[in-house]
């Protein structure tokens, strides 16, 4: 299957999945779920590309111009924040009533299934439960805050965060140089999405301002602030990642002392400069802090104030 | 012929295949046999339980050309039309797709009209719970005298949302959650009839997994089947889940409890790396943890989650090493970070964390087992001089807290309120008929309603009843000496510094 091949890393997914294919017992209902950006929409476009090819001869030409007539995609419209009702009503119930036109299946994928509305979600219960036999519901969702009642009417598909070896893989076939890749790959924390969006970033530079921020904060502590802040403001989104990732470094140096176990060897040398012990707790509370802190970024909050925020976070946990 | 999923063909189609929900079937039975079906009927319950099958069953048993003992016969045209969907007087409506005034006016429209093929109209409305509240009531009336020749059948996960006067015109069933047993009967049944060689294990697993639904257990075992093919071991089932087993769970405890950082992050990544989601992990340890805690209180008896046959020795060895506290605070970091890792992209470390926090929490906890066992037994080791002392100012602190639990008790029993506002002060200790209550800095509003007449009578009659004789009371200020200065400094005088400051 030339298509599914352009999938990496998902070898359980594929494998169920081509299965399925073969066998010819394909479930009217399926839902991939797993972290945002690791491949379930490719893969999910790439199977039913390869289903519909198998069916339908002259599938290719279709597909190349993104309009099968077996094939459906339904997505969040851009202004809206869920998915709503009509989505699954008014597009997908009629869609699916009328018989498959060239393929033998016909295929809906439903994009971000976990932002399906309360009454979307209910709307989706008996088609998703028997659907006319040539359909193939394919859900898609990042976080499984589904309705329990959805999920145990489909085939749950599970994807899991890349290994740091094939996100730096497919790092290099997009033309990024190996050392950015690397770091890239470790930053993106298994999905491709994230890794993507380092890999084009600057990144040592930014782990030299990361590392300068925790080590000016560790050694003036609140005088640091309003210079630590600044520099975050380089690029917030990327460094906060760094900073986490100092701070769960330098938890787990201070108590285990192994080099090993650390994402990135600079760590070490702040435990060392600033030559203190650390308090466990505090860090701990720190990376908690962090972790939350993250999300306002994408909402609409000035960034330098969470940065401040940030940065007495890190503050605190060293003093 | 397209592939149909197992849980869609594995439908009930007779009431005796209907697993589980026995008083149910044979109710319905029973009124089927002597005619005195009601016209309404409301099925509540979780999902996988059998009401739109039975709904479907008792469709067919009404239509049916000739029906045995309440069964349909699955064999004539009304049957064979009713399973193939093309029935023309039995309707099923989705409610969630057609919720509005108007769907329902329409079928109250439609609903006079007589049975066009069989004897009786079917009206099947299925998550009933989504109708717009105007669609209920337009439902009202005919939901209360339809037409003699017609059946509403709704069918719910939510009863919670059915409006009372909805519930009031219709017969009510509760379907119950399957038990493991018999979502493990049914599977196996399935599984032979396909010729599949299942472990027994496995099975167990899948219907454990399940949580009481059958099209959820019947949905994992297609999945597997799936993956798999005809032979399917526990690790299968494992590896289509995303689980991890519970062996891996015992070993990273045991790393936990000995306080094995590096071990434990080691086996965290581990698992993370051969593609579990953080989340899953997360959840797995909190049902091994529950699973440790029933082993505690309930021994071989109890009803374990994730451990399996032989690795109960995992719980037996790990028993003795946590006391029962630590094991439900670890159990609630744990919950929540399951929450947490719903929505966080950050999630391995997360993860690390969590286990960290446990980490403290768990080793910390055999030390003070040691301890209380010591002040139990206290003949075993001669007591040095060295531990004397805390083991006695341990036996004072130990008996103040029992005095002043009983205080709070007795104002509890006379008004939750003012309990509520004591519970909140501490117990310094009692001088010359005296009792001494702080408050911490933050609690001022406490301190000053325990002041007040009515509060203070109610305090001072549990005194009296406790220590038999009337006792004043003086509520004093703990960490800010801006007030009642005096006080303080008299009850530092009295009781010593170190009982009077207040630590968190």
């Amino acid at each position: 299957m030339p298509f599914l091949a352009q999938v990496k890393g998902q070898d359980k997914a594929l494998h169920i999945l081509k299965k399925a294919a073969e066998g010819g017992n394909i479930s009217h209902a399926y839902l991939f779920i797993g972290p945002e950006g690791v491949g379930k929409m490719l893969t999910a476009r790439m199977w039913a590309y390869s289903l519909l090819s198998r069916e339908d001869e002259n599938a290719a030409l279709y597909l190349r111009e993104g309009m099968h007539p077996d094939l459906l995609v339904i997505e969040r419209d851009e202004n809206k924040t869920l998915l709503g009702k009509d989505k699954i009503v008014k597009d997908l119930e009629p869609w699916l009533a009328l018989k498959p036109y060239h393929a033998g299946h016909r295929i809906a994928i439903i994009r971000d299934a976990h932002l399906l509305s309360m009454e979307g979600a209910n709307a989706l219960l008996k088609t998703l439960e028997e659907p006319p036999s040539y359909a193939v519901i394919i859900l898609i969702a990042d976080e499984n805050t589904l309705l329990e009642t959805i999920v145990s009417r489909c085939q749950v598909i599970r994807f899991s965060p890349l290994p740091s070896r094939v996100l730096e893989e497919i790092l290099l076939t997009r033309g990024i140089s190996e050392e950015k890749a690397k770091e890239a790959a470790r930053l993106g924390q298994g999905s491709v999405a994230y890794a993507l969006h380092f890999g084009e970033e600057e990144i040592s530079k930014n782990w030299q301002t990361a590392l300068y921020i925790v080590s000016i904060l560790g050694r003036d502590g609140e005088a640091a602030i309003g210079e630590a802040a600044e520099k975050m403001e380089a690029n917030p989104q990327l460094i906060i990642r760094m900073l986490e990732t100092i701070l769960r470094d330098m938890l787990v140096y201070n108590s285990t002392g192994e080099e090993l176990l650390l994402t990135v060897k600079e760590s070490q040398d702040i435990v060392k400069m600033l030559n203190k012990r650390l308090n466990e707790e505090k860090l701990r509370q720190a990376i908690n802090k962090i972790g939350v802190l993250k999300g306002y970024y994408r909402r609409n909050v000035n960034s330098l104030l969470i940065n401040i925020n940030v940065c007495y976070a890190v503050k605190n946990a060293l003093f | 012929m397209s592939y149909l999923a197992l849980y869609r063909v594995h439908r009930p189609q007779r009431f005796e295949e209907v697993v589980g929900q026995d008083k149910i079937v044979k109710a319905l039975q029973n009124a089927l046999r002597e005619d005195r079906l009601s016209h309404a009927y409301l099925f509540a319950g979780p999902r996988g339980t059998g009401k739109t099958s039975i709904a479907k069953i008792v469709a067919k048993a009404v239509n049916c050309e000739s029906p045995k003992e309440g069964e349909p016969c699955n064999q004539c045209a009304s049957c064979r039309d009713i399973n193939n969907g093309t029935f023309m007087d039995v309707v099923e409506i989705d409610a969630a797709s057609n919720r509005g005034i108007d769907e329902m006016r329409d079928l109250r429209e439609k609903v006079r009209i007589l049975p066009a093929q069989g004897k009786r109209k079917v009206y099947i409305i299925d998550e009933v719970h989504m109708l717009t509240t105007e669609a209920f009531n337009a439902l009202l009336k005919t939901l209360e005298e339809p037409p003699s020749h017609v059946i509403f059948i709704l069918a719910t996960t939510e009863p919670q949302r059915i409006p009372a006067t909805i519930k009031s015109r219709c017969q009510i069933y509760y379907f119950r959650r399957l038990t493991l047993e018999e979502i493990a009967g049914r599977l196996k049944k399935v599984s032979e009839a396909y010729g599949m060689d299942w472990e027994e294990d496995a099975l167990y697993l899948v219907a454990r997994r399940a949580n009481g639904g059958l099209r959820d257990a019947l949905s994992i075992m297609d999945q597997v089947y799936a993956y798999k093919g005809e032979r399917i071991t526990k690790q299968d089932v494992l590896d289509v889940l995303g689980v991890v087993d519970d062996v891996f769970l015992a070993h990273l405890l045991d790393a936990v409890l000995s306080r094995d950082m590096k071990r434990v992050i080691e086996m965290l990544g581990q698992a993370l790396n051969e593609g579990k989601e953080a989340q899953q992990l997360a959840r797995e340890t909190v049902f091994y943890l529950r699973d440790l805690l029933l082993y505690k209180h309930l021994g071989d008896k109890a009803d374990f989650y994730v451990v399996t046959g032989d690795n109960v020795h995992f719980l037996e060895e790990q028993k003795g090493k946590v006391d029962q506290d630590a094991l439900l605070k670890a159990l609630r970091i744990m919950m929540n970070s399951v929450e947490r890792l719903k929505f966080s992209e950050g999630n391995r470390f997360l993860l690390e964390m969590a286990f960290l926090e446990m980490m403290d929490i768990l080793s910390s906890s055999p030390g003070k087992l040691v301890e209380g066992e010591d002040e139990m037994t206290g003949d075993k080791k001669p007591a040095s001089g060295k531990s004397k002392t805390p083991v006695k100012e341990k036996a004072r602190d130990e008996g103040e807290k029992v005095l002043w639990q009983k205080i709070l008790a007795g104002v509890k029993e006379k008004k939750i309120p003012t309990h509520a506002l004591l519970s909140q002060g501490k117990f310094i200790g009692i001088k010359d008929d005296v009792i001494y209550i702080g408050f911490k800095k933050g609690y001022r509003f406490h301190k000053e309603r325990m002041e007040e007449r009515g509060n203070r009578e109610i305090l001072e009659e549990v005194l009296a009843k406790i220590f038999k004789k009337p006792l004043e009371i003086q509520f004093i200020f703990l960490d800010d000496d801006q007030y009642n200065d005096i006080m303080v400094k008299k009850a530092i005088e009295y009781f010593g510094e170190d009982v009077v400051q207040i630590r968190d």
